[in-house]
């Protein structure tokens, strides 16, 4: 089978995950929590329920309620979120790009840090470094990210400003201020590349200045993780025969690392990584409540706490999707890293 | 090359497991150890610096050793032209027609007018605002507006009778049932209309019945009449609350237009065509951007002119961020908590004295401005007719029927407790359901005590009657909402001082989660319940009503109670124009269901304000849905 005849069966396999999820998160919510949470509060008149309920089909059975949450899902007509006060895809729309922009910093930086400190830390084995290393890995790994992002906070936003140093913006994804003067078109929903695009670089770089704290918040727990993947991986791989003939051979050491160990020990790195993007994507609860970033992680706390089924189901079926195509994205890699792999 | 082969080829095997720290720590030198007693010091003095209340690092000047005490160094005003305020909740809705709950309606009253306002701080002083006067019919039944002339929207719309009239109908036409249209329902014929529309089968032909009803009528251009059902004495309460407001009837043609029974999206989602002294600029989730209105007619004296330019609202949701901007100026206006608020204030010296004295290292950033009384009140339903929930027919042990009970339980609440410790003196005592600042309130009325010694006796004397005693107890439930503290721990207080009396009755106290307490509330299957009441129009009838009435009231239906005598009281205090005659009306409401501890009344929340010490001209009214930036001004 080639490549893209696979991508196109696992695309097609997203069809019966998807329903899995949506009939699963579907019951969950309509056994778990009473859906017409969203739509009274402590002033509705109780005479009015009924029709509530009425109109929001609830009176129907089980099954023709999930009927109608399919056709309102394919005909893109996902309802009305009570937390974001706007149509459910509506602040997806707001939230999504937001996400992603964290996401994909934290990841950059993730990676950008966390391979080469693992490669270092297999090359030097067991030495002062390598020690030192893990040591920083493990702490990244325990560190509570409440507490990170607030120790961050006040050093670098609070106590640098008190004290006439530079600081970083403690809260927002944007100065609205600065926003007001130099005003930037909505063109990916992705703030810093819209300034970019748009030639806005007083914008981009107050954008950049309020991501880098949140960033770096998410992005410490997971450079943790992957510099002890890459490590072990490392070690593993360097320990094959190949490696041995290839060094048996007189190859320069920089080659045999990097050309022939790198790419083999990618392959698990892959896998994680992939995941930990997933999970990125899936929007940062505790950083961006720390950090006011209005991302997706923030609107489903808020669909959660407000019971807001619209939001809630929604935003599982999208990080379904995301889970799933990222996935996909992590197989093609493989087949890249490993050509011994066949679909 | 030896060093390689040893890395290389005989690897330490714990060296390489994965993700277990524990294991790779095994076998390493002094050295290594050195370095991670370094990590952990530093990591500890972090958190120590981290752990430190925020104003920490900036040490207060000494005192002089004279009794001088130098002018502390004014800090440079950040942003001279802008207000950043950041709070925790979002609008629903930019429309005043259909928005009703506060957040949206801070926005709302800073871009949309009234005809009829509040006169500065005072909530009970209703004065014309859009209109220059206003005159009501000697029946009560109609009342004439006549126009500001001069004044112009935001898109340059004139204000005219005919503005007035496309409001007024757009928002019943409109008619939500969770908004606030339903104050509008005094209007001739309005809640007739409204009621067809929330069934779900009115037409533009109903409408157009309504209207040749003329409920509102054009006399002129300046001039407009409005026509009621029923003499209405808090109608100019009503024309003050935002559902009233006027907004641009050739906007919102552009915009949409009306539809029956239906919002208007476009509406929902921008507050651009009003007369207020503000204009929204902008909309992104969390940050709300208003402009001023560099035309604004300048309110009723003429001297309201916006001085800053912009006004930002955030939603902060974590109040230590909240609380950091604030004190490095990246905010003017922030939401405390009461939990978090002894981080600014002497909390001491607010139990014991009741006076909010900003703490010294802060005190020349934050201001905190109050107490102010809020319009809130809070307090305790006992259930006169407790209903089983799933057979729907009243329980056989009805302990509140018993007037014995009800005034026990009000005697075994510990108010002075409660306030203290749980709401941190943030409230006073009500005396009941019209809250101290309204219309109506009476001073001399006294707040119920706490006294378990007589909460005893008459408990014990009312269980001879009722069936319960020490060796024959009866169990009752208090049901509260998960979440909320304050009325969990008032639940748990009254539970366990009941329980402490050991007179037959034993109190368990259960959290629901939202929906499931409103259908039990529904279901009248509530035996004692905590809940708050926030007003809508600032009127006392929409705390007498809804609290008293056996027919038309909020609450009495869940409780089982009705009083016909009250109702009439009720029915009549609506009616009466004459303030004094009103007063003295509302006097015996209070009396009357206070001597019948129908309600136990807890607490009426107080606010305050915090904000940096260089924002000037803020006032408190507690009838704005939140702050007023017109008056505001920088340095």
């Amino acid at each position: 089978m080639k490549l893209y005849e696979y991508a196109i069966r696992r695309t097609l396999l997203l069809v019966p995950v998807l329903i899995g999820v949506t009939i699963l998160t579907f019951y969950l919510s309509r056994i778990v929590l009473n859906p017409l949470g969203a739509y009274v509060t402590e002033r509705t008149p109780p005479e009015l329920i009924p029709a509530i309920e009425k109109k929001l089909g609830l009176d129907k059975p089980f099954y023709v309620q999930y009927a109608y949450y399919l056709r309102d899902l394919v005909t893109m007509d996902w309802g009305w979120s009570k937390v974001a006060h706007m149509p459910v895809l509506e602040a997806l729309m707001y939230r999504f790009p937001a996400t992603v922009e964290l996401a994909v910093t934290a990841f950059l930086i993730t990676i950008a840090l966390g391979i080469p400190l693992g490669i270092l830390s297999a090359l030097k084995n067991n030495t002062l470094i390598d020690h030192i290393i893990r040591i920083i890995a493990l702490t990244g790994i325990s560190i509570p990210v409440f507490w990170l992002g607030l120790t961050l906070q006040y050093t670098f936003s609070y106590w640098f400003k008190t004290n006439g140093l530079p600081s970083l913006p403690s809260s927002g994804r944007v100065d609205p201020v600065l926003l007001q003067a130099h005003p930037v078109n909505r063109i990916t929903g992705l703030m810093i590349l819209d300034s970019l695009i748009q030639g806005n670089f007083i914008v981009a770089l107050d954008a950049i200045s309020h991501i880098i704290l949140p960033s770096i918040t998410l992005a410490f727990l997971d450079i943790g993780t992957i510099t002890r993947v890459v490590r072990s991986s490392m070690l593993e791989v360097l320990r094959q025969d190949y490696i041995t003939t290839a060094r048996a051979y007189g190859l320069p050491r920089r080659i045999v690392i990097y050309k022939y160990a790198l790419k083999n020990a990618m392959i698990p790195v892959a896998t994680i990584s992939g995941l930990m993007f997933g999970g990125l994507l899936g929007g940062a609860v505790i950083t961006e409540t720390i950090f006011a970033f209005p991302g997706m992680g923030q609107l489903t706390v808020m669909a959660i706490t407000f019971n807001d089924s619209n939001t809630i189901l929604a935003f599982t079926v999208l990080a379904c999707f995301i889970y799933v195509f990222v996935n996909l994205a992590v197989d093609i890699i493989y087949a890249w890293l490993d050509p011994r792999i066949k679909y | 090359m030896i060093k390689l082969r040893k890395v290389y080829f005989y690897p330490d095997s714990k060296g390489n497991v994965l993700l277990l720290g524990g294991v790779c720590m095994e076998g390493v030198s002094k050295a290594v150890w050195a370095v991670v007693a370094i990590v952990i010091v530093l990591v500890v003095a972090a958190a120590a610096i981290a752990m430190q209340k925020p104003a920490a690092p900036t040490p207060t000047p000494a005192p002089a050793p004279t009794n001088v005490t130098p002018a502390p160094a004014k800090p440079a005003v950040q942003n001279p032209d802008t207000i950043i305020e950041e709070t925790i909740g979002e609008p629903d809705y930019l429309d005043p027609a259909v928005d009703y709950e506060t957040a949206g309606g801070e926005v709302i009253t800073n871009v949309y007018e009234t005809l009829t306002w509040y006169n500065g701080t005072r909530a009970d002083q209703i004065i014309p605002w859009l209109a220059e006067r206003y005159e009501v019919s000697p029946d009560g039944m109609s009342y004439t507006f006549y126009l500001r002339k001069g004044i112009k929207f935001h898109d340059g719309t004139p204000f005219n009778a005919t503005a007035v009239n496309y409001s007024l109908v757009r928002a019943i036409v409109i008619a939500d049932p969770d908004g606030p249209a339903w104050m509008l329902g005094p209007i001739r014929g309005a809640e007739e209309l409204m009621e067809k529309i929330w069934a779900g089968n009115a037409t533009w032909n109903d409408v157009k019945a309504w209207l040749a009803k003329k409920p509102i009528e054009i006399l002129d251009t300046y001039t407009v009449r409005i026509n009621l059902d029923y003499p209405y004495a808090p109608f100019p309460a009503v024309m003050a609350f935002p559902v009233a407001a006027v907004v641009s009837p050739s906007y919102v043609e552009a915009h949409g237009g009306i539809e029956l029974g239906k919002h208007n999206d476009w509406m929902d989602r921008h507050a651009e065509a009003g007369t207020g002294p503000f204009i929204v600029k902008s909309w992104e989730p969390g940050v709300i951007t208003m402009v001023a209105n560099p035309n604004y007619w300048g309110g009723p004296n003429g001297d309201i002119k916006p001085k800053i330019k912009t006004v930002i609202i955030k939603k902060v949701d974590d109040a230590n961020t909240r609380l950091m901007d604030l004190l490095k100026g990246d905010a003017d206006i922030v939401f405390v908590p009461v939990t978090h608020i002894d981080q600014l204030i002497d909390i001491n010296k607010w139990l014991d004295e009741g006076k909010i004295v900003v703490k010294p290292d802060v005190a020349d950033k934050v201001a905190v401005l109050g107490p102010f009384e809020t319009f809130d009140i809070n307090f305790i339903g006992l259930n006169q007719k407790i209903y089983d929930e799933t057979t729907k027919k009243p329980v056989d042990f009805q302990p509140f029927k018993d007037i014995r009970v009800r005034q026990a339980f009000a005697y075994a609440f510990d108010y002075k407790t409660y306030m203290r410790e749980v709401v941190k003196n943030f409230a006073i005592q009500p005396n009941g359901p019209i809250p101290k600042g309204m219309f109506g309130y009476d001073p001399s009325i006294p707040v119920y005590e706490y006294n378990l010694t007589k909460a005893k006796e008459l408990l014990l004397a009312a269980g001879k009657d009722l069936g319960f005693s020490p060796d024959n107890p009866k169990t009752l439930t208090i049901y509260y909402n998960s979440g909320n503290l304050a009325r969990e721990k008032g639940a748990l207080l009254l539970a366990s001082a009941i329980n402490s009396l050991h007179v037959g009755l034993i109190i368990q106290v259960v959290p629901l989660d939202w929906p499931a307490f409103l259908a039990k509330m529904r279901a009248k299957a509530l035996p004692i319940f905590f809940l708050g009441w926030a007003p809508d129009y600032i009127d006392p009838d929409d705390y007498v009503v809804p609290f008293c009435h056996g027919e038309k009231g909020t609450f009495p239906i869940r409780i089982g109670f009705n009083d016909p005598e009250l109702n009439k009281l009720l029915d009549e205090q609506a009616r009466t124009l004459d303030p004094q005659k009103r007063k003295e009306i509302l006097r015996q409401i209070t009396l009357k269901v206070d001597e019948q501890y129908v309600y136990i009344w807890l607490t009426q929340p107080t606010a305050y304000q915090v904000q940096r010490t260089w924002v000037k001209g803020w006032f408190y009214n507690p009838a704005f849905p939140g702050n007023y930036f017109a008056t505001l001004s920088k340095g």
